[in-house]
């Protein structure tokens, strides 16, 4: 059997990809271009009136397979913007450590408080930068979050063919 | 550079026409695996030597005990549980729902189908019906997984044989540069790049993105593309088929009776495929022609996986184009811990996973939690196979054998 | 599919009943059962798998705790499936098949390892999955999930 031809083989492959284009980036120094849907770290959201979306339900807590959040809930009272009474949450934690990044507290929250943001770099450092508390989940309030919130998560999933032109909508973001 | 890489390859092709290299029987059932090592009977003592649980060719944590005479095994017992999280454990305290994302965790390599085995066994408890675009969504995702996890199995693979091949890391890094797109894919359909969380109860989670049907045949058009040039680099040389030929073989019968399943199973000659013996998902309406080989020696379980890649890729670019519209889930949306609450029942569902005949039984008795869950992972069939296959081959054969059945020890231990 | 012909082999030979789960074979038996099977061509074992109930009240009487064996084999020329089971009460063991499927082997070992039954005859029963030493079988319904347990070694 002759042992050079396909040494000569495996050689033009290598030369042939040579000149191909690198697919790796220098990943600190050159932003990565992300897809708008990735999911990556976690924020909670404020209603257009100024309000905390989170109505502290629990409903997050409970679904949660890794049980990573603890919510707080308080109180009712009257809504500062809307004077309704509504629920509140006047604690929220994530502990980035122990999450899966499945999406279910997502899913689930049924006033869309909870989404999935991406985070431009390392989501840190140090272990308490894994530790998100309800302050650092309002301040990542104005990262990029991923198009899937959780009202529109259940239209896209409801067999109802009117569903069908709401889950198409949120399909192109531009990425991080 | 090209001088020095044939003078290494032809003074170790020198020495291999040396060795006495008659292909090693097949072995079959009636093998003893338990050998008494007080019985043997050689020059000198036996040398007992641990290979793992952290060794790079072991792929994974899995220990193997080899008893040598000289380089050459004469008894080998593998040693599991190194990566044992309880998982079965877990899914009885945790809800249907919370179940899928963490069975993502089992074969880390091809999480699609893991989350695919799960939901197809708890939506037969239930008896709710998928529809047709979420079978399509399954099936595509199922089929550039198998192409994903195939080609990192390709590349470790390469790199086992190491310096041998003269090549080992470039066929390794190509590898992973094209399962990396694969994985981009997955990132722009699901978000995640490793643990997806794509399947759920009833349908899919994510519809398709606009454009990413587009996106999907370029990157299986590339793939399909570049896969010779890696056959080339492999089989095509020497050395790579004088360590993979002959090496490894199993019996037909002892394969069955162990429960090997997917490539390992179709290397051996057994025409078998739950993709098309037990349609799921969309295979009902697309033909598949599964790869086979007869040999059951290493190089027929490599054959096989290539040839799986190329039909893989055929397969999800033809469903790709036809994609029904509709809905992607069949039953209504899932908004709490215990919105699946199946009636008390039993059912085992099977799929072809990349590594074979993925399985989940679970037994329902009426609450929102199992009974009892139980993963049938392929891996672990593949690893009962080492005990027999072992035995009679030298310590670089060990790895090359054990490369070759493409353990994932994740989903072995669970 | 499940295999009728099989079934219908348990029915006249051993006088069982397979529904959709398969018949429940008595431990006296299993063995011969299993032989037949091997002999009608279901030379791929799929699963042994094992579950633990415990005991319950059922009105006044009391069921005791007890383990059911759960066994699947397949004849891949034909594609069809044949489940089995076998339920013995706790302390007791079940014959092992590694005789007849050699992969039984493996198999029956985690369902000791997980579960706990014990399968006589078998050539190497030892744990796989956990360490030697470790107390109790995970898989019993009344195993805390946080049972305390010496470190891995």
């Amino acid at each position: 059997m002759s042992v050079i031809a396909p040494l000569l083989d495996a050689l033009r492959t290598t030369i042939r990809n040579l000149g191909r284009k690198p697919i790796t980036a220098m990943h600190p120094f050159e932003p990565r271009t992300r897809a708008p849907r990735y999911r990556q770290s976690f924020a909670l959201l404020h209603e257009a009136n100024g309000d905390e979306a989170c109505i502290g339900c629990k409903k997050c807590e409970k679904i949660c397979p890794s049980e990573v959040i603890v919510v707080g809930t308080a109180a009712k009272r009257e809504s500062p913007a809307t004077g309704k009474k509504r629920g509140w949450a006047d604690d929220f934690t994530l502990d980035l450590q122990a999450c899966i990044v499945c999406e279910l507290c997502v899913q689930v929250c049924p006033v869309d408080a909870i989404v999935m943001v991406r985070v431009p770099n390392a989501p840190g450092f140090e272990r308490e930068d894994l530790f998100l508390t309800m302050k650092r989940l309002y301040e990542n309030e104005a990262l990029p979050h991923a198009p899937a919130i959780g009202s529109s998560m259940i239209a896209s999933h409801n067999p109802a063919p009117a569903s069908q032109a709401q889950a198409a909508a949120p399909a192109q973001e531009p990425g991080t | 550079m090209a001088m020095s890489a044939h003078a290494t390859a032809h003074t170790s092709q020198a020495k291999a026409a040396e060795l006495p290299r008659v292909p090693t029987p097949a072995i079959g059932p009636r093998a003893n695996p338990y050998l008494d090592a007080d019985s043997f009977e050689g020059e000198g003592d036996l040398m007992v030597l641990n290979m793992g649980p952290q060794h790079p060719s072991t792929h994974g944590v899995l220990r193997l005990k080899l008893w040598l005479d000289g380089e050459v095994v004469i008894k080998a017992v593998p040693y599991l549980g190194y990566l044992h999280r309880g998982v079965e454990k877990l899914l009885e305290k945790l809800s249907y729902v919370q179940s899928t994302p963490i069975v993502d965790k089992n074969d880390y390599v091809a999480s699609m189908t893991n989350e695919l085995a799960l939901v197809m066994a708890f939506e037969k408890l239930e008896g709710c019906e998928v529809p047709r675009r979420a079978r399509y969504l399954r099936t595509i995702c199922a089929e550039m997984q198998r192409v994903a996890s195939h080609l990192l199995w390709l590349g470790t693979f390469a790199l086992d044989m190491g310096g041998a091949l003269g090549g080992g890391t470039t066929a390794f890094m190509y590898c992973l540069r094209e399962r990396e797109r694969i994985l981009d894919l997955f990132e722009e359909l699901t978000g995640a790049r490793f643990h997806y969380h794509m399947m759920q109860i009833g349908g899919v989670r994510h519809d398709l993105p606009v454009g990413w049907d587009v996106h999907m045949k370029q990157v299986a058009a590339d793939i399909r593309a570049r896969i010779p040039e890696y056959e080339s680099m492999l089989s095509a040389n020497p050395i790579f088929r004088s360590r993979t030929k002959g090496i490894g073989r199993i019996d037909a019968r002892l394969a069955m009776e162990l429960g090997l399943s997917g490539p390992n199973l179709r290397a051996c000659g057994v025409d078998f495929d739950l993709r098309r013996s037990q349609p799921y998902a969309a295979y009902d309406e697309i033909e598949v022609h599964s790869a086979l080989a007869y040999e059951g020696d290493v190089y027929a379980r490599y054959q096989v996986r290539v040839a799986e890649m190329y039909e893989s890729l055929r397969i999800a670019t033809a469903l790709v184009d036809g994609v029904p519209a509709g809905p992607i889930m069949g039953r209504k949306p899932i908004e709490t811990v215990n919105a699946v609450k199946p009636p008390a029942g039993e059912a085992y569902v099977a799929i072809d996973s990349p590594r074979g005949e993925l399985g989940c039984w679970v037994v329902s008795d009426g609450s929102p939690r199992p009974y009892r869950c139980k993963l049938r992972p392929p891996s672990y069939h593949a690893l009962a196979a080492l005990p027999y296959l072992l035995p009679g081959t030298t310590i670089p054969d060990v790895v090359v054998i054990l490369g070759s059945l493409d353990p994932i020890m994740g989903e072995a231990d669970r | 599919m499940i295999g009728q012909d099989v079934a219908q082999i348990a029915h006249e030979r051993f006088g069982l009943e397979s529904g959709e789960l398969g018949p429940s074979v008595p431990r006296e038996r299993l063995l011969e059962f299993a032989s037949a099977l091997c002999e009608a061509g279901y030379l791929y074992l799929v699963y042994i798998s094992a579950m633990h109930h415990p005991a319950t009240k059922n009105g006044e009487a009391e069921v005791p705790a007890r383990y059911t064996v759960v066994y699947r084999v397949r004849d891949l020329a034909r594609g069809l499936e044949f489940p089995f089971r076998c339920e013995v009460p706790l302390g007791t063991g079940v014959p092992s098949v590694a005789s007849v499927w050699a992969g039984a082997d493996w198999q029956e070992r985690e369902a000791y390892d997980l579960v706990g039954p014990v399968f006589e005859g078998h050539p190497d029963l030892r744990r796989i999955m956990l360490p030697e030493d470790w107390e109790g079988h995970p898989l019993h319904r009344d195993y805390a999930i946080n049972t305390p347990h010496h470190p891995w070694r």
